[in-house]
């Protein structure tokens, strides 16, 4: 202990010993680490900004359909109706991560006007809960998850009110307060339909849905099908979205257990465009980080070669004294790692104090790839991200010193000693 | 009854100079025993030095072996020689090496921190060798706050600290001024009279030959005078002691 706090203490002032030289590795590894933490915090804002409106708009923490329905309900969605409704609501709000469900039936039909008629993605929803849903506001989006670009959102009220996606309520060419008719297969076969009012549009993050999407309220959409009070799915949302594996785990232990036969689709399992997007920011982001840890690697062994050669005939002095090749090794690679922590530390500091800075300003982005919302992005750092930029600095830092440190302890002392 | 400290049997030691071979040291014998105060002197490229360096177990022979203690060093691996130095060795050099970011208590601790020893007992040691180099005064202060003489000296206590069996010097008063040599040189004399601590300097100064017990004169990787209580007049070339 004793060996090692004076080598700490040895190796601390060493640090110090070319001060222009540690100040711009420093710098390095400052402007290194804190511009890592801002190119990960943007990803990480991107990341949370595609989630949080893919959540909100479309699935929900989680999707409870009856079993079977999320593999072969597209193609046969009445015969997977959830016929014990009101138990799974009960055992999902039951949960104290549950903040409340938004019931959905989905269904296909044809929309038509006086001059064309286009396939529809028809969705039936609780139209207080879906607002509450799709109005959910994030301080950096310019809207809802759900925007209501023209008109107004659902009315309860209203049972032939319905709102339609942007790019459907353009092929259809209608406007706010045109009617239209919308048929569909009932369960049990007749075609039947209705004429409906368009009473706003929509916009979500996914543009494939904004073209073929209608909303309508749940009650006018179950009496179309003719299915009495059942219904697709219930859209959970809990307090966060990080609760939704646990509560997952929970709920399923709960369906299993009270045999409600149901079935839990998480947000992730559905978002095949978010996990495609991410695994490109993902790669995006290492490739910056290999980067940077290649700047860091060549400039810091740099400067430990320069130190060393500077520092030749002490290491020849510590030798002849006795000092073994390790210890050699670990005041090298001791100092390096005070270069690192510290160098690292800083350009977290940096890193947080920019990050907020732009934050407060929000930075303007085009819509993502499959979206036309736009939105505004923010630097989202997290403990994760600290700790990531950290570990670089520092292993890049460790991983520059170890050749330099190698080849110093195995100098031959009698060549150090008379290095001038 | 003086017992042998270090012993060089036949020691060969040949240099390789792109396709040139030197041999600096040529099949050379050398016994030293405790309480010894020998002077190497020589002129320059005689082979004084790396007959230092292998007697100080920094290099190995191309021929012959060196005994430290009793102990065959040839064969030694790197950490067994630096334990063997760190433990029966002192070293003092001629631009004096020390640390420069350490003050000169702290330089003279800095052997010790290897060795099995309490805070209060390597205190107490590193006290001891800068109160036996008179420097107790200068103890707080860098080495750049110190003349070329007291540098010398921390060094001095500084390779004395562990109690070696023997200290080895390489030309310590080449960098000095003619008073700190002698200052450095009498502190050397008054450690081997008071202590018994046996020294090996080399040098090729004639002004601080006579504080040796014995002088060898080397040239060309030979020993020509290894005269034990020899006068420094006798080897001195007349035109320097003149």
């Amino acid at each position: 202990m004793t060996i090692f706090k004076q080598l700490l203490r040895i190796s601390s002032q060493n640090v110090f010993r070319n001060k222009r030289r540690t100040v711009l590795t420093l710098l390095i590894l400052m402007l290194g680490s804190a511009g890592l933490m801002l190119v990960s915090g943007f990803f990480e804002g991107i990341h949370d900004s595609f989630r949080e409106q893919y959540i909100h708009s479309q699935t929900g923490h989680l999707t409870i359909n009856a079993v079977g329905y999320y593999a072969k309900g597209a193609s046969a969605p009445y015969d997977y109706l959830m016929k014990n409704r009101a138990e799974v609501e009960r055992t999902i709000l039951a949960n104290p991560h549950a903040l409340y469900t938004v019931p959905v039936v989905k269904f296909g039909g044809m929309a038509s006007t006086d001059k064309t008629n286009v396939a529809v993605l028809a969705l039936g929803v609780d139209a207080v809960g879906e607002q509450k849903m799709g109005g959910h506001k994030y301080s950096h989006y310019k809207g809802g998850a759900t925007n209501i670009v023209a008109g107004q959102a659902l009315d309860p009220n209203d049972p032939y009110g319905v709102i339609l996606g942007q790019g459907l309520m353009n092929a259809l060419g209608l406007k706010v307060g045109d009617s239209f008719y919308f048929i569909t297969t009932r369960q049990a076969g007749a075609i039947d339909g209705a004429q409906y009012t368009v009473r706003g549009a929509f916009q979500t993050i996914l543009k494939e849905f904004d073209d073929r999407g209608m909303k309508m309220n749940i009650g006018s959409a179950q009496k179309l099908m003719g299915i009495g009070d059942q219904v697709h799915s219930l859209l959970v949302m809990l307090d966060k979205t990080q609760s939704t594996d646990s509560v997952r785990d929970q709920l399923q232990q709960a369906f299993r257990t009270n045999k409600s036969g149901a079935e839990i689709i998480t947000w992730l399992e559905q978002g095949h465009m978010y996990r495609h997007g991410s695994a490109l920011f993902n790669k995006i982001e290492t490739t910056v980080q290999l980067i940077i840890a290649i700047v860091f690697i060549f400039s810091i062994a740099n400067t430990i070669n320069m130190a060393i050669f500077e520092r030749m005939r002490e290491f020849g002095t510590m030798m002849a004294i006795g000092n073994s090749r390790l210890t050699i090794f670990s005041v090298i690679f001791t100092e390096a790692a005070l270069i690192g922590v510290i160098g690292a530390g800083l350009g977290i500091g940096i890193g947080l104090l920019a990050g907020d800075l732009i934050s407060s300003f929000g930075i303007g982005m085009p819509p993502l790839p499959g979206s036309t919302v736009g939105y505004i992005a923010l630097i989202l750092i997290n403990p994760v991200i600290c700790a990531k930029v950290f570990l670089l600095a520092l292993g890049s830092t460790l991983f520059a010193a170890l050749v330099p440190a190698w080849r110093a302890s195995h100098l031959e002392i009698v060549h150090a000693l008379g290095y001038v | 009854m003086r017992e042998t400290i270090i012993q060089a049997n036949d020691v060969v030691k040949e240099y390789k100079m792109g396709k040139v071979t030197v041999m600096a040291l040529k099949k050379l014998n050398m016994t030293i025993t405790s309480g010894e105060m020998l002077c190497i002197m020589g002129p320059s490229g005689s082979g004084k030095s790396t007959l230092l360096n292998l007697l100080g177990l920094l290099d190995i022979p191309t021929a012959g072996e060196v005994l430290l203690h009793g102990i065959p060093t040839h064969h030694l691996t790197y950490a067994k020689a630096a334990k063997l130095r760190s433990q029966y060795l002192g070293f003092i050099f001629q631009s004096f090496n020390l640390f420069p970011m350490l003050n000169a208590f702290e330089n003279v601790e800095y052997p010790l921190l290897f060795l099995p020893l309490s805070k209060q007992e390597r205190r107490d040691r590193v006290w001891e060798a800068l109160s036996d180099v008179q420097l107790r005064e200068v103890a707080l202060h860098r080495p750049d706050e110190l003349s070329g003489g007291q540098r010398q000296r921390v060094a001095i206590a500084r390779a004395l600290v562990t109690h070696p069996l023997l200290i080895l010097a390489d030309e310590p008063t080449a960098n000095l001024d003619s008073e700190s040599a002698e200052a450095v040189m009498a502190a050397m004399h008054r450690l081997n009279k008071a202590r018994h601590t046996t020294f090996i300097f080399s040098t090729h100064d004639p002004r601080v030959m006579h504080h040796a017990t014995r002088i060898t004169r080397l040239s060309d990787g030979v020993i020509h005078h290894d005269n034990l209580q020899a006068t420094v007049t006798d080897l001195v070339p007349k035109r320097l002691s003149k």
